[in-house]
């Protein structure tokens, strides 16, 4: 199958399904729209598309920059049909079969982007994903904390760092994220780190980090230099 | 989210204060910032150092300016982290060195303005955008830092409806009651002197039209709807919404 994106009438069909899904969780996705050449158009030089299951945040988003560059393509954040057809080629893996044979499909920004609002495009769980990859490409290792989960799994690191723009470009503070969240030797995010409630959530480092954003230029430090200024319970759990 | 404190009597630069102006360079997109308000305007230590950060979502660009004393705009001012000029939005920082990188001055959510805006000298208090929006033929959009008037970029060429009488006058004053809803009812927001505030400006837009006069009491919905009622009537005056209604109306 090759790259490419849906038309308005491609868009138009796959929110249909998208509703029919919230009444009927066992409706099979419209994969036959993905191929079509009356709801979808080429993306990029025809380039033929993996679908296999990524297991995590991280590696989905290396694939889409490797698959873009082949096609030729810089994909633009608001090309929703681009990013649609991916969330639809994907479907699987992004709104799983559950147990019982039906699915659970979650806010509508998950498969269909909404680029241009601040409060929701990093939701999208193929755009969200890349665009931090994009973002720390030079080391992507140092963005784990938002990218080590299942692609399907939108958790409160991401959900409260992706959300605010200047916490999510900062370098440092993807770096700060990774060292306090992240367990490098289990690959996994540490037990209580993506909790709502807590000393050391993530919610209550964003509050923390845009109270400095007021009195310190937070691009000019490092994530040590953070963690250091950080409530001392904060710098406790980096050592946990 | 907390509430967040300036502690620091970090200096709030207005917005108005500075200007981004959108240019091309061998077709990338490219802008120059005049700063020169900030050296006069405001009480900065000459060794302050000044950054101009531009910034969408993920992407994020520094370019260093030099001092306070001694501005030297970045040679290279390429914004090649975006693939398009819309919604960039800009910093002006002033920092000190070797003090923790303490913050001196900033000022957010500065707009890219286009050489057309420039020569008008006038920034829209309601950008104007196309975008696909199904049925609906217009939407207010709230979901940035700055409101947007959304127009279904299937329907027509989004300018052209702006500008036609029937869109005038069913419109415009719909979108105004709108967006001052949104500011005095909903958000309960009653400054109308902090003009680096986008809420501010249309409530000053909105009171310095004929027969408006001041805010009531915002936390007294009544009061604030008969204020909006005035004010929309207002607006419709100003803009001759009858006579639009007219135009089409035969």
């Amino acid at each position: 199958m090759k790259l490419r994106r849906l038309t308005n009438s491609g868009l138009e069909k796959f929110n249909e399904y998208l509703d029919e899904l919230t009444i009927t969780p066992s409706s099979a996705p419209p994969f036959y729209l993905l191929e079509s050449t009356e709801y979808t158009e080429l993306a990029g030089d025809p380039t033929d598309v993996v679908i296999s299951a990524f297991p995590t945040r991280l590696a989905i988003a290396e694939y889409l920059d490797t698959l873009f560059k082949d096609a030729n393509l810089t994909p633009e954040d608001r090309d929703v049909g681009l990013w649609a057809w991916l969330a639809l080629a994907y479907f699987d893996i992004l709104c799983p079969v559950g147990g019982n044979g039906t699915r659970k499909p979650r806010e509508r920004v998950r498969y269909i982007p909404k680029p241009e609002s601040y409060l929701k495009y990093y939701r999208h769980q193929l755009l969200g994903p890349y665009l931090i990859y994009r973002a720390n490409r030079d080391n992507p290792q140092r963005a784990m904390a938002l990218l080590c989960k299942a692609p399907h799994i939108h958790d409160d690191i991401v959900e409260q760092l992706a959300s605010r723009q200047e916490l999510v470009s900062n370098h440092a503070i993807m770096e700060l994220a990774t060292t306090l969240y992240y367990d490098s030797a289990s690959k996994q995010i540490k037990k209580g780190a993506a909790g709502k409630r807590g000393l050391v959530v993530p919610r209550h480092l964003a509050d923390v980090l845009s109270q400095f954003d007021l009195t310190w230029d937070l691009y000019a430090m490092t994530a040590d230099e953070l963690l250091k200024v950080l409530p001392r319970e904060f710098r406790k759990f980096a050592q946990s | 989210m907390i509430r967040r404190f300036n502690y620091t009597n970090r200096i709030r630069i207005s917005r108005s204060d500075v200007q981004i102006i959108l240019d091309k360079y061998h077709g990338e997109l490219w802008f120059n910032a005049d700063l020169s308000k900030i050296v006069t305007a405001y009480e900065l230590p000459p060794e302050g150092l000044v950054f101009v950060e531009a910034y969408r979502q993920t992407n994020w660009m520094r370019f260093d300016y030099g001092t306070v004393g001694k501005l030297t705009p970045a040679s290279d001012r390429i914004l090649k982290q975006f693939d398009s000029s819309e919604d960039i939005r800009f910093r002006v920082k002033v920092t000190l060195s070797g003090d923790g990188h303490r913050l001196l001055a900033e000022a957010d959510g500065i707009p890219l303005i286009s050489p057309d805006e420039q020569e008008s000298g006038r920034t829209s208090l309601l950008p104007v955008k196309p975008h696909q929006l199904g049925e609906q033929i217009y939407q207010v959009d709230f979901s940035n830092e700055w409101p947007r008037l959304l127009v279904n970029s299937e329907a027509g060429n989004y300018r052209d409806i702006c500008r036609h009488p029937a869109f005038m006058a069913l419109a415009y004053p719909a979108i105004f009651r709108e967006v001052l809803t949104q500011i005095i009812v909903v958000g309960e927001h009653d400054d109308d002197a902090d003009m680096t505030d986008w809420r501010s400006q249309w409530i000053k837009f909105a009171k310095v039209l004929p027969g408006v006069g001041d805010l009531p009491d915002v936390t007294n919905e009544e009061d604030s709807r008969n204020w909006i009622n005035d004010a929309v009537s207002a607006f419709a005056k100003r803009i001759g919404v009858r006579g639009k209604f007219d135009e089409f109306w035969r």
